[in-house]
């Protein structure tokens, strides 16, 4: 913010491992729900 | 009903108030000259009809750049390639960010849900946008801190408190 002292370092050690998990959490929830459409259509197929 | 509108003059925030000092002084003496001059900039003004302007924010675009060990942060219109440890020229994903800037909800109607509210348009702004996380600079100092406002709302810190500095670094998963 302007006119306040603000520290924008890297972002480091257990603060990158949160934002990390933050990250591959989306990644997994995408797949599963691929995964889960990917089976409706194999159910619907048989 | 909150109306969210966005604004290229701070012109009617002239009696507006959040009580906060720092904020105050800004709002009434630089928020005009920085909408004006810089476009990366988005302005908005939040009113409920019967109540009037009930809060503003401004928020900007960034990104995490994962450099595998850290991430490093952008600002909207950078280059995402840099030079690693090894000197020579990488590049690495990249998840944008939603910047907010400043928010601030009328001295009057604060503790009545209105930020809570703001925070859950500025996710779908995020979405809506592609990106990945709403990013702040929470502010605090002996008088007062934002700080408890985003962490009750999910946010989590990007570094650790200091002393040395007026904010806190915060992220949230939109």
């Amino acid at each position: 913010m302007l006119g306040m002292k603000s520290n924008r370092g890297p972002i480091k050690g257990t603060f990158a491992k949160k934002l990390r998990e933050q990250i591959s959490s989306c990644r997994t929830e995408s797949l599963s729900i691929k995964g889960q459409t990917q089976a409706d259509t194999s159910a619907k197929s048989s | 009903m909150l109306r969210y509108s966005k604004e290229s003059s701070a012109g009617m925030l002239k009696e507006f108030e959040c009580g906060i000092p720092a904020m105050d002084s800004f709002i009434h003496e630089a928020l005009d000259t920085l909408i004006k001059n810089d476009t990366r900039y988005n302005f908005y003004v939040v009113e409920e009809e019967g109540v009037g302007i009930v809060a503003m924010f401004v928020t900007s675009r960034g990104g995490f750049l994962d450099r595998d060990e850290e991430f490093e942060e952008l600002s909207f219109g950078k280059p995402w390639s840099y030079i690693g440890k090894d000197s020579q020229m990488h590049s690495g994903m990249m998840y944008p960010t939603l910047e907010i800037d400043y928010l601030a909800v009328r001295n009057n109607l604060r503790n009545k849900g209105y930020g809570s509210k703001i925070l859950a348009e500025l996710s779908k702004m995020a979405q809506d946008s592609g990106c990945y996380f709403l990013t702040v600079d929470a502010y605090h100092d002996a008088e007062y801190s934002a700080i408890p406002f985003y962490e009750k709302r999910g946010f989590f810190p990007l570094q650790e408190l200091s002393e040395d500095y007026d904010t806190l670094r915060m992220a949230y998963r939109v």
